[in-house]
């Protein structure tokens, strides 16, 4: 998993950053849209690739579909690390 | 002592932009002057010398001087104090200094000292200073409180919207089997918790059942039964209120009474569960309980409507002992091609009906065209041929079965459209029908009739092949000959081969 690479894109980074922050959040992408304050069209892509990167989870039924932070420790602890080194918080 | 936002308030007025505006255009009015900003540290701690003192070391004085300015400023500081307001100050015969308390309300939170204006400062001059450097404190407050309010409100709105998510996810299904483990992986989510299990109690063996035990690192791990009362989660059941220890949490699920108990164990951090986390769990439980009972309640509703159903095939069957009823097996086999298909679980529920109730319509057909031993005439066969019409009709009343009505009038259409009723072709047939095409022909071939010799199961399984593509769906064929592959076909039907052999 390559974070510079993911962490281009500022969608992607706004959506890391806040599930970071919030690791107990689960929401839909309008939801997740309103509070990094990003294009809903945008976020919809971001949130589908860092679902199938692993970063996200994705909680989905016949009218719903929410996302949510990785419970896997190794990569929680590469993007803690990763912001600590590049992001003054 | 210093708080949080007393700091905060001073290193917002250290860094606001208006505030060295003010400054620049106070020093062209004043001429060169010198300011400093204090905090106040509370009426114990309050040492109006000390700062006087510091003030006027910066400043070259005479000891003089010194000690004339130091008891001047002094005063105003606890002039300003006292009152509030701003206070100004004169020392050696030409020289003068203002003293602005920072406050709101009664509390006063520090000072801004200005020394060494070589001006004499009129009532209009200390006007304006006043109202410019009220009006940058009033901003600067005023962007403290927004900030306070956006940092309390603002994790309360994301974790109402988990709530609000988490809600929907999981109304959105009234599958029992399906509800449960989502709940619990949800749980798990929200609790950022390692492992999630919910047990429901069956009172007649006065037992917890487990239902779900998810795991963040195995996905499923075996399930245990546990006596009520024994255990934590036996002793939630028995007690109704929950249990906090540092890694388990375990809360009841109440709807009247105690219909189970949900229990998270170990934070993803290690840390220990708090208070605000049992808090969590709760309002999720209620929710789950809702979810749980919609979906218990739907589950009875589905059994009562397939019994319903299954006693009106009885005695529509009992009313028509040579329709050649189906096998007790066919609506298995209907299913289980129908779930080698992964046809949509709503789809298997109207297709279930459909097969119970398909051939309603023969109650209509006389005895004598069952029995006939001889080939049937035209006129014969035409009365045979209304009989999906007349099972649609008998059916269409009950309201639950308007979703079966279109695979019932169907089930004896072709897929090159040469069946009947209306001729319909390929897809145009519902697939639950196309289903049921094959099964019905099959069981029919491998059954004793009046007129012919039931067939050897492999003589019925080459008739179904030959006749993919114009009697049946290619699709539907070979999601039976994979059933008749693995010998499902053969095991459903089992008492009728045995039967028809001997």
């Amino acid at each position: 998993m390559n974070l510079s690479k993911i962490f281009l894109s500022s969608v992607q980074k706004k959506i890391i950053l806040f599930f970071h922050k919030n690791q107990s959040s689960i929401d839909t992408a309008r939801g997740i849209s309103t509070w990094i304050d990003s294009d809903l069209k945008d976020v919809e892509i971001a949130l589908k690739e860092l679902a199938r990167i692993g970063i996200l989870v994705v909680h989905k039924t016949s009218s719903t579909i929410g996302y949510a932070y990785t419970q896997n420790k190794r990569i929680i602890t590469n993007i803690e690390n990763y912001i600590k080194a590049n992001f003054k918080l | 002592m210093q708080d949080e936002y007393q700091i905060e308030l001073f290193k917002k007025f250290s860094e606001n932009i208006d505030f060295r505006k003010e400054k620049n255009v106070f020093n062209h009015i004043f001429g060169k002057s010198y300011w400093q900003i204090y905090i106040y540290p509370g009426k114990e701690n309050f040492n109006p010398a000390k700062i006087a003192r510091s003030i006027f070391k910066r400043i070259n004085l005479s000891e003089k001087d010194y000690l004339s300015c130091t008891s001047n400023l002094l005063e105003c500081l606890k002039r300003a104090e006292s009152s509030k307001q701003l206070s100004y100050f004169k020392y050696k015969s030409n020289t003068s200094g203002i003293c602005f308390p920072i406050s709101q309300g009664d509390r006063l939170y520090g000072f801004i000292v200005v020394c060494n204006i070589k001006k004499d400062l009129n009532a209009d001059m200390l006007n304006l200073f006043s109202c410019y450097t009220d009006t940058v404190l009033k901003e600067i407050q005023r962007e403290l409180e927004l900030n306070k309010l956006y940092d309390t409100i603002r994790p309360r709105a994301i974790a109402l919207s988990t709530i609000h998510t988490v809600h929907r996810l999981i109304s959105s299904t009234l599958e029992l089997d399906e509800l449960i483990p989502r709940i619990a992986r949800l749980s798990m989510q929200v609790l950022r918790a390692r492992r999630c299990s919910i047990m429901l109690i069956d009172s007649k063996r006065k037992m917890l059942m487990p239902k779900a035990n998810i795991d963040v690192k195995r996905r499923h791990i075996r399930l245990k039964k546990q006596k009520i009362g024994v255990g934590i989660e036996g002793i939630v059941a028995t007690t109704a209120k929950s249990i906090l220890k540092n890694y388990i949490i375990a809360v009841p699920l109440i709807d009247q009474d105690v219909i189970g108990v949900i229990t998270v164990e170990r934070r993803l951090d290690n840390r220990p569960f708090s208070i605000f986390d049992q808090e969590i769990l709760t309002t999720l439980a209620e929710q789950a309980v809702v979810a749980i009972r919609n979906a218990q309640i739907y589950e009875e509703q589905e059994k009562i409507t397939i019994g319903t159903i299954k006693s009106l095939a009885s005695i529509l069957d009992s009313k028509i002992p040579y329709a050649y009823p189906h096998t007790t097996s066919f609506v298995d086999l209907v299913l289980a091609v129908a779930e080698e298909l992964e046809l949509p679980k709503e789809e298997l529920k109207h297709l279930h009906y459909a097969s119970l109730l398909h051939d309603a319509g023969k109650i209509t057909i006389p005895d004598r065209i069952f029995k006939k031993p001889t080939k049937l005439t035209g006129k014969e066969y035409g009365i045979i041929k209304k009989h999906p019409s007349i099972s649609v009709r008998i059916i269409k009343p009950l309201e639950v079965l308007k979703p079966a009505l279109p695979i019932i009038i169907a089930h004896h259409e072709r897929y090159d459209g040469t069946g009947y009723p209306k001729g319909l072709r390929a897809d145009k047939i519902p697939i639950g029908a196309r289903i049921m095409a094959v099964v019905d022909a099959f069981e029919a071939m491998i059954c004793k009739r009046p007129y012919r010799k039931a067939m050897s199961f492999e003589e019925a399984v080459i008739e179904i092949k030959q006749n993919s593509g114009t009697q049946f769906d290619p699709k539907v064929v070979d999601a039976f000959l994979r059933l008749v592959k693995r010998g499902v076909v053969r095991r459903l039907l089992k008492g009728c081969i045995k039967h028809e052999s001997q």
